[in-house]
């Protein structure tokens, strides 16, 4: 009977812990919601949800490369076209220019239906991953904060809205009519051979890329720097809330010692199984878009090393440049990921001051 | 934003143009004195935003980025310890019923806490109901008063018929 007694006291003694561990972050349960739409549930290990996102892609890569691959054969068929027309031309430079014109034109139209779609795709999956976002970040921030580091966490909320919005205003506003105004050099370019027009294209493009490289480098430089900074504030705030506990009547110290450490146990379990749940949903939220994207740049970009061998190099130039504008879309909506993804990542790495 | 797509859609028209102008131009000194011209253009198109520059914008956005950082910091704060008060305030009452139980007595508790100049919850109040002799009440009092720190004008007892 007496062990009986000792027993109930000893679990209702170890009881307090657990209890006091459970937090209620507000949005967590929409969180779960949402990334259950995404196949992500509340007890899925990262290895076993990353397993699953490849046996999806792997099943979906056989039909998206199909698909591609009509339009590759389409283009290498106009590519042969033209280059027969310019072997039984007469062969004078007025020929050769209309069949250039030609061939430029019929590529550009071929690919334009795919460009839209590719670009719409892109930014409709930065809009999925923001709408992701706006609902995981703030549970991160919460339970981040509730392991003490409060500062830590705002910056990282903070610095992660800023960078996507960032992003995504650069992708409407600047990024996607750039990427149309190279496909477009790229065309004149093909069609009349000015080299003045290859290199506006190249700066077109150069200009997207050291856009989207700043952009990122800016975020995690400052993630870097303000999480430093902001961890040093924690941690002192942390150290001082430590001293005024010791000063405290001991019984009352024990106690918020005891609070503390269960729900720093309790809020840092719960950052990890939420964090990787968000990877996972990031991560399928992207998974079809870029599959596609990447398929199309390969794709593109193998048609035009085939026609270079056959073709004249300037419409051959133009297949593989517009292999690269979908390889700039790539690089927009994979940013978008990374930010993301780094803010996670982050979020789940920070060490309780 | 727009205004970086207006100037590099300047800079490319100016291009396009030069270019076009250039492919017009008769050889000779007439084309050397055009490229001469064609690179003064296009050196304006570059460097005309420069004179136009306003870092008064960009310094009142990075004000209400600070500030919005600031608010979320405290929003942050705000959430944390309402949830930690909580737990605190269970904390609390569940060590009065732990030393209540040892000594064989059964009662409710509730704690009030606030916070200190410190940072830290501490007790204010407490409420203790149930079914309690003085003898034993004097003995609860003792425990709060000498482990919590709550003075004896803050322990309320509630029978239960005062309890609603």
């Amino acid at each position: 009977m007496r062990k009986t007694i000792v027993f109930c006291i000893l679990a209702l003694l170890c009881a307090v812990p657990a209890r006091a561990a459970e937090l209620s972050i507000p949005g967590l349960d929409r969180v779960w919601e949402e990334a259950e739409g995404y196949g992500v549930g509340e007890d899925s290990s990262l290895n076993e949800g990353l397993s699953n996102l490849f046996d999806r892609a792997l099943e979906q890569l056989g039909g998206l490369f199909r698909a591609g691959l009509a339009t590759a054969a389409r283009l290498a068929a106009v590519v042969l076209l033209c280059s027969l027309a310019q072997s039984v031309g007469e062969g004078g430079e007025s020929g050769l220019q209309a069949v250039s014109i030609a061939g430029a034109l019929a590529i550009t139209t071929l690919t334009m239906t795919d460009m839209a779609v590719m670009i719409g795709m892109g930014r409709d999956t930065l809009g999925k991953m923001e709408g992701f976002s706006s609902l995981l970040l703030p549970v991160m921030s919460v339970l981040t904060a509730a392991t003490g580091g409060i500062t830590g966490a705002a910056v990282r909320q903070g610095a992660t809205v800023l960078f996507s919005q960032l992003l995504i205003t650069a992708m409407d506003r600047l990024l996607i009519p750039l990427v149309y105004a190279y496909v477009a050099a790229s065309c004149a370019y093909a069609a009349v051979g000015n080299p003045g027009l290859k290199r506006t294209a190249g700066l077109l493009k150069g200009t997207i890329t050291f856009v989207l490289t700043a952009l990122l480098l800016a975020f995690v430089g400052y993630l870097t720097a303000s999480g430093a900074i902001a961890g040093s504030v924690d941690a002192a705030a942390v150290k001082a809330a430590k001293l005024a506990i010791s000063r405290a009547i001991p019984v009352v110290g024990g106690i918020l010692a005891d609070a503390s450490e269960s729900v720093l146990a309790g809020a840092g379990a719960l950052r990890g199984t939420v964090g990787a749940a968000g990877l996972l949903v990031v991560l399928a939220i992207c998974l079809t878009p870029f599959l596609r994207l990447a398929l199309q740049y390969l794709l593109y970009k193998g048609t035009a090393a085939l026609c270079a061998t056959v073709a004249q190099p300037r419409l051959a130039a133009l297949i593989d440049d517009i292999g690269a504008a979908f390889g700039l879309v790539l690089g927009m909506t994979g940013a978008g990921a990374l930010v993301l993804l780094v803010s996670l990542v982050s979020a789940v790495a920070a060490v309780a001051p | 934003m727009g205004a970086v797509r207006s100037w590099l859609l300047t800079v490319i028209a100016a291009s396009l143009i030069c270019a076009l102008a250039d492919a017009l131009m008769p050889p000779g000194a007439v084309r050397r004195v055009g490229r001469l011209v064609c690179g003064l253009v296009l050196l304006g198109a570059i460097l005309t935003p420069l004179a136009r520059l306003d870092l008064s914008g960009g310094q009142r956005w990075l004000e209400d980025y600070l500030a919005s950082l600031e608010n979320r910091e405290a929003e942050l704060a705000e959430t944390v310890n309402e949830q930690m008060k909580v737990i605190i305030e269970q904390e609390y009452a569940a060590y009065i019923v732990d030393k209540t139980a040892r000594l064989g007595l059964t009662c409710g508790i509730r704690v009030e806490c606030g916070l200190s100049e410190e940072g830290l919850y501490l007790p204010l109040r407490v409420r203790i109901s149930g079914a309690l002799t003085e003898g034993e009440r004097a003995r609860i009092t003792q425990i709060i008063r000498e482990d919590l720190g709550v003075p004896e004008q803050e322990q309320l007892y509630i029978t239960e018929e005062d309890t609603p």
